[in-house]
């Protein structure tokens, strides 16, 4: 029995290395109890004297069925599940359990760059990508109105209401290659001051201290399609955009700021923005909670037109390069591209989701 | 009809069509072997699997019994066509035979099922064993799985913090 279990282990390693998928019903490969590895590849040795995780109620089980039961296990329970004891733990940090879990799913562990693969807590990525998409999606909820103005938060300091509204965009606006694909609507700013903004807590989407260093080094991409929507008269559009960065205390660590005037009859257009954090951002990664998405027009102008907000987070394979690296969050950084005004004094003077930064502002 | 009579490992013997049989990958094979071994073709095969007993064996081809009619699911079906194969494969039937069981008979059926090569079962047992784990707080799954915690020192602490990286403070 025991020279069976070592020349199986043996063959075990092997497959291990080379990437094989077996098929769970072979009975060849029996449980390798002996050599559990963790995720940093070390030997745990006293697994070796405890297979106790494989023993299920008195029956040993091979390892490959307990993977396949641990792959069953959804997200909001795999966390539990590395408490029960130390096997179970360390097969849940292992890359190839969690390849099958990106299968079973059918999310394409590409999404993940190949330098996170085998870092030793990439576990905590693999969970938190397929728990929340968090290097997949967009972390604008709402991006160009399809449910409405649900997400965004309102103001205007001319006391009438906010001006926005969300409109059905036209054929010319699909057509338009920047919107890859259908954007059935866009958000509609009446010829008034008014600004809106999205919060995206990172921390809730999942992007939590911990996981951001382990993504270092990444940015956080923004981008904003905007037009004029003046067709019909002479007139000036005003586009601002802000992207701000706060701590969990709601400060402002960094933001981005520009504003453009649109002659009439602007076609759609990109506005981007990153903020790259390299591996010099460690510390001020601790405390990075939101971001704050700020875009709208000026009631001294036409309206404007804007449509999918964008807020994604990309890894980079280095350290951003020094062109770049102007960019690198530093406290505080004020990027003044002129034009934004309107925002300035138009914050609103209320906290809105307990979050108050807004208002401190508006009294400065 | 041919039969094959399938042996456990504590003696007791069941005459069971081959066609039944064969839905398991394992007796499929052995009944094959067999047939090449043998040299009168009416002789009937005799299996014995000595690492299942009577009262697992009996479930094994009372399942297949139930599920004759199936398609067959490819042992080594992909996971790219698996998720939901286990709830497609589980009907009112497979929920009443399980219902009954305790964990023990339920690992001893997977283990039966996995040795057997008789997948559709594979997958709903284990998809049971799935369910005993969701919901459910640590110490409700040691005890459910008997099993023990092996951490040693601070290590659990630890581990609940390295979760604790995972979510929201």
């Amino acid at each position: 029995m025991v020279a069976e279990k070592s020349c199986s282990s043996i063959w075990y390693n092997l497959v291990q290395k080379l990437g094989f998928c077996w098929n769970i019903q072979e009975d060849k490969f029996p449980p390798p109890i002996s050599d559990i590895k963790s995720a940093t590849g070390n030997i745990v040795q006293e697994d070796i004297l405890t297979d106790n995780g494989f023993n299920l109620c008195e029956i040993v089980i091979p390892e490959t069925i307990l993977e396949f039961i641990l792959c069953e296990v959804a997200e909001e329970d795999i966390l539990n599940c590395r408490l029960v004891c130390r096997t179970w733990k360390n097969l849940i940090a292992r890359k190839y359990l969690w390849k099958r879990r990106f299968e079973r799913r059918r999310v394409d562990i590409c999404s993940i760059p190949a330098s996170i693969l085998d870092k030793p807590d990439a576990w905590l990525v693999f969970y938190a990508h397929l728990r929340y998409l968090i290097l997949s999606k967009n972390y604008i909820g709402n991006s160009s109105g399809e449910r409405g103005l649900e997400g965004w938060t309102m103001w205007d300091n001319v006391g009438r209401g906010h001006r926005w509204r969300v409109k059905e965009s036209l054929v010319s606006l699909a057509a338009t290659s920047l919107f890859n694909g259908t954007v059935p609507f866009y958000f509609d700013n009446l010829n008034d001051l008014c600004s809106k903004y999205y919060i995206v807590d990172l921390w809730r989407e999942g992007l939590t201290p911990k996981l951001m260093k382990l993504l270092l080094p990444f940015r956080i991409k923004c981008s904003q399609l905007y037009a004029s929507k003046c067709d019909d008269f002479d007139g000036i559009g005003l586009f601002n955009w802000e992207i701000r960065l706060l701590n969990s205390q709601e400060k402002t660590i960094a933001k981005h700021k520009t504003g453009m005037e649109l002659p009439r009859k602007v076609e759609w257009r990109m506005v981007e923005h990153s903020f790259n954090f390299s591996e010099n951002s460690f510390e001020l990664l601790d405390d990075l909670r939101y971001v704050v998405f700020i875009h709208g027009g000026d009631q001294l102008y036409y309206g404007i037109k804007l449509a999918k907000s964008c807020l994604t987070i990309e890894c980079l394979e280095n350290n951003p390069v020094p062109d770049i690296e102007r960019n690198y969050v530093q406290l505080p950084i004020e990027m003044e591209d002129g034009g934004a005004n309107a925002i300035a004094k138009s914050w609103p003077t209320t906290s809105v989701h307990g979050w108050t930064e807004l208002g401190r502002l508006a009294l400065k | 009809m041919a039969l094959v009579r399938v042996i456990s490992s504590d003696g007791a013997a069941f005459l069971v069509s081959q066609r039944l049989a064969k839905r398991s990958g394992k007796l499929k094979t052995e009944i094959e072997t067999f047939r090449k071994s043998s040299d009168n073709s009416e002789a009937q095969p005799e299996i014995r699997i000595v690492t299942i007993r009577a009262e697992i064996l009996r479930l094994v081809l009372q399942w297949l019994q139930q599920h004759q009619n199936d398609p067959v699911l490819p042992a080594n079906q992909n996971e790219q066509d698996g998720r939901g194969d286990a709830e497609m494969g589980q009907s009112q039937w497979d929920r009443d035979f399980l219902a009954p069981m305790d964990l023990g008979i339920v690992m001893e059926l997977i283990l039966a099922a996995n040795h057997l090569e008789v997948k559709g079962l594979l997958d709903i047992t284990c998809k049971l064993v799935e369910s005993k784990i969701t919901g459910r707080t640590v110490d409700e799954i040691r005890t459910a799985f008997k099993l023990k915690s092996d951490f040693k020192g601070n290590e659990e602490e630890q581990t609940r913090l390295e979760n604790r990286w995972c979510v929201e403070n």
